[in-house]
């Protein structure tokens, strides 16, 4: 039986996203004014996706979207805002509210003595109150705890282990979502549509596990901000890097290697985040194997410049 | 408001070879995108999103070719093509009561595909009679839809809730596989003025409970759905590559259902933690061009699908993972027959995806070990290394069957064997992680 030697050359020039935040409108009325800001981990400078905001006193609240951002606009009063985050201390602060506040949060992490994972940043019980139906949220922490094929972690491998979810055969470039076909998931990386993941059989996908915050897949129920594929929407998240201090995550691995540089352009208001990585199987299975193909490319390189972008542009429209 | 402006230019070149078959393919899209999106919060029991998105798409001509023992099929000469898409939403997260909250929205799609263009028009036996040509930006196809969305949540108790939804969806996109080789293939293909967009509706509706202080997480989900427009090659396509000709005249469209419920289980918190899933379900494909216009399993058709995912922290030091899948086999497609006729071999297939392949099952294990902090001048490196098994009783899964041919026609002693293949035996791994 003949071993099956995949090569795939990727070029996916580096998406150039431009992201522009404006503030968005609030409704201004006589008596009725509004809260916002964003929610940050005190330590790297991330912004928080679905960190859960209420005012105590009338139980009502929102969360967090993908850049960090809350907004809430009610009566005009003195409340507790309570801020949780599943891993994060809670945060508490007494406001009086008779104008529009901004109110940018940080907050500090929990540390954990038994070496316990934290699963999710969310709401615990987010599941069972929101609307969200047919919806997961994955956490990059949890998924780098999977055994995984050479020691390579992956998010899309990770994904087909949830029920509705296919991979499609071993080491396929696609997954399956409720009987839809592979070109049915809409994959969005930030902001940008990613026609084809997979790598090597999709046995990798092109996202690197270190420059990725968390993953959001929804199998049914999309809601109408989502549009243009029929079975599913899987969200990638990435880092927007550091913006307190320089840091290196790396690997060395039995078929590739992996480095993430990330840190702050200015402190607290720019950072960027690098990530590469590269197989060698390609030299690896080489004594082994026929391979007819002129480009001999195995180099699987990403740059995210996406988040970097907008935290500075954040800077200059809020601060 | 949140305004993003994306370029990207997405190439994909796949290439496989052993020694009696043999796969290439090369494709590209290119995409300009403006997208805006508005959140508006008139009061707390509101979350109002509004938007929009356009996308100028060019999708760059590709090439597929594949060879099976001495013959190969290409697709060569694929034609350049360029469309506008685009959508506005509107979307409300709404909190009626305290036990009702719904998620109603409507989305507007709208897709023009526009020249420089030229269609090719063919009789019935398949012979180029006629060709349209179209200028630049002249307009050659548009379609447009409305995709109305509903879901709602209606607590029971403080940790029960019961959920429903309903989505209408468009798609403008395809991606067709090549029928005849059951392999990853990547051509994505637009709307055209022949491919109509692909449409679906979903019907689902859950039950999601917690369990001991949101410990335990429960669901039970099922889901009904359908889809018209489907895109697939023609059966025995093999377009020649002596002529020019539009990838989407070896097209044939379908319609295709999906129903299944959804079990999950999950512990998130603890030493102990991990969640245990099964899905049953069926899909299934009708085209009034393939099978004879009988409806057949879909090639991903899996009637179950079970997983348990595992992690144990031991200590600060040591954590264990587990992962063990389970999959009905994939469906195929596969000969029934051969003829010699003048001298050569020609195959008669099965019913469309009537024969199923072995079940897939597999179990991996891993084990991450914290080392202690490496000192390096003044910085303290964390490091871990990660010790992972995959497949640990080396389960030999079917990863595709193709038929070999043994002996030679003309002697009257040529045998055919079908033969699975497997790709990834027990592969033990180690990963040195860092991190300062």
């Amino acid at each position: 039986m003949g071993f099956i030697i995949s090569h795939v050359f990727m070029n996916r020039l580096p998406a150039i996203l431009f992201i522009l935040l404006f503030s968005s409108g609030s409704l201004l009325s006589q008596n009725r004014h509004t809260v916002s800001g964003y929610v940050r981990d005190s330590a790297s400078g991330e912004y928080c996706i679905g960190a859960n905001i209420y005012l105590r006193e009338i139980l009502k609240g929102t969360s967090t979207n993908t850049y960090g951002f809350y907004s809430m606009t009610v009566d005009d009063g003195d409340y507790t805002l309570v801020i949780s985050y599943l891993g994060y201390h809670n945060f508490e602060k007494k406001i009086k509210l008779d104008k529009d506040i901004r109110l940018n949060i940080s907050l500090g992490r929990m540390v954990f003595t038994t070496g316990e994972v934290v699963i999710t940043g969310e709401a615990q019980d987010k599941n069972v109150k929101s609307t969200d139906i047919g919806t997961v949220r994955m956490d990059v922490r949890e998924i780098k705890q999977l055994p995984v094929v050479f020691g390579e972690v992956d998010v899309l491998t990770a994904i087909q282990l949830l029920p509705g979810v296919q991979a499609a055969g071993e080491g396929s470039s696609g997954f399956y979502v409720r009987g839809g076909g592979p070109d049915q998931n809409l994959i969005l990386l930030d902001e940008a549509i990613v026609y084809n993941a997979g790598h090597l059989f999709g046995f990798f996908s092109v996202f690197n596990p270190d420059a990725v915050k968390d993953i959001n897949l929804i199998k049914g129920g999309m809601p109408a901000n989502y549009g243009g594929r029929l079975a599913s929407v899987l969200d990638i998240a990435m880092k927007e890097g550091n913006s307190k201090k320089f840091e290196v995550d790396g690997g060395i691995g039995v078929i590739s290697s992996r480095l993430a540089l990330q840190g702050p352009v200015k402190k607290d208001t720019c950072s960027y985040i690098v990530t590469a990585r590269r197989t060698y199987i390609d030299v690896l299975v080489k004594p082994f194997v026929n391979l007819q193909c002129s480009k001999d490319q195995g180099i699987i390189f990403m740059i995210s410049m996406a988040k970097s972008i907008i935290v500075s542009r954040t800077a200059t429209g809020f601060f | 408001m949140n305004t993003t402006a994306v370029y990207s230019d997405y190439k994909f070149e796949f290439i496989a070879e052993q020694d009696n078959f043999g796969f290439r393919l090369f494709s590209g899209i290119r995409d300009w995108t403006l997208k805006s999106d508005f959140n508006y919060f008139p009061s707390v029991l509101h979350n109002i999103k509004f938007g929009g998105i356009y996308i100028y798409h060019t999708f760059i001509p590709g090439n597929v070719s594949a060879r099976i023992n001495e013959d190969t099929l290409s697709l060569n000469k694929i034609i350049r093509q360029y469309a506008h898409e685009g959508a506005l939403y509107v979307n409300d997260d709404f909190d009626i009561t305290e036990w009702l909250k719904v998620n109603a929205g409507i989305r507007y799609s709208l897709f023009r595909q526009v020249g420089p263009f030229t269609r090719y028009r063919k009789n019935e036996i398949d012979q180029i009679v006629d060709s349209v040509v179209y200028k630049r930006g002249e307009r050659v196809a548009d379609y447009s839809g409305i995709e109305p969305r509903i879901s709602m949540r209606i607590l029971l108790n403080k940790s029960t809730s019961f959920k429903a939804s309903y989505t209408h969806n468009y798609q403008y996109l395809h991606l067709a596989a090549i029928s005849s080789i059951s392999m990853p293939t990547d051509l994505w293909v637009p709307s055209s003025d022949r491919v109509k967009p692909q449409f679906g509706i979903q019907y689902a509706g859950g039950i999601f409970k917690n369990l001991r202080n949101n410990i335990f997480e429960t669901s039970v989900e099922v889901y009904y759905k359908t889809m018209e427009n489907m895109v697939e090659f023609a059966e025995g396509a093999a377009p020649e590559s002596s002529i020019s000709d539009n990838t989407d005249n070896s097209f044939v469209f379908g319609e295709g259902k999906s129903y299944g419920a959804e079990f999950f289980i999950a512990k998130r918190k603890g030493k102990f933690h991990g969640w245990i899933g099964y899905t049953l379900s069926k899909t299934t494909r009708t085209f009034p061009d393939i099978n004879d216009g009988e409806e057949f399993y879909a090639k991903y058709d899996r009637r179950h699908d079970f997983e348990v995912i595992a992690n144990y922290s031991l200590n600060s030091r040591w954590t264990f993972s587990a992962v063990f899948v389970y999959a009905t086999g994939n469906t195929a497609t596969m000969p029934v027959d051969f003829y010699l006729i003048e001298g050569n071999v020609v195959t008669e297939y099965g019913k469309r995806n009537s024969y199923r392949m072995p079940d897939y099952h597999r179990m991996d294990l891993s084990a991450t070990w914290n080392l202690k902090p490496l000192k390096v001048q003044s910085m303290a490196v964390e490091n871990s290394l990660v010790f992972s098994i995959y497949n640990l009783y080396n389960r030999l899964n079917p990863y595709f069957i193709y038929i070999d041919y043994d002996g030679d026609a003309l002697d009257g002693d040529l045998t055919a064997h079908a033969k699975l293949v497997s790709v990834f035996p027990i592969l033990p791994s180690v990963t040195w992680n860092f991190r300062f």
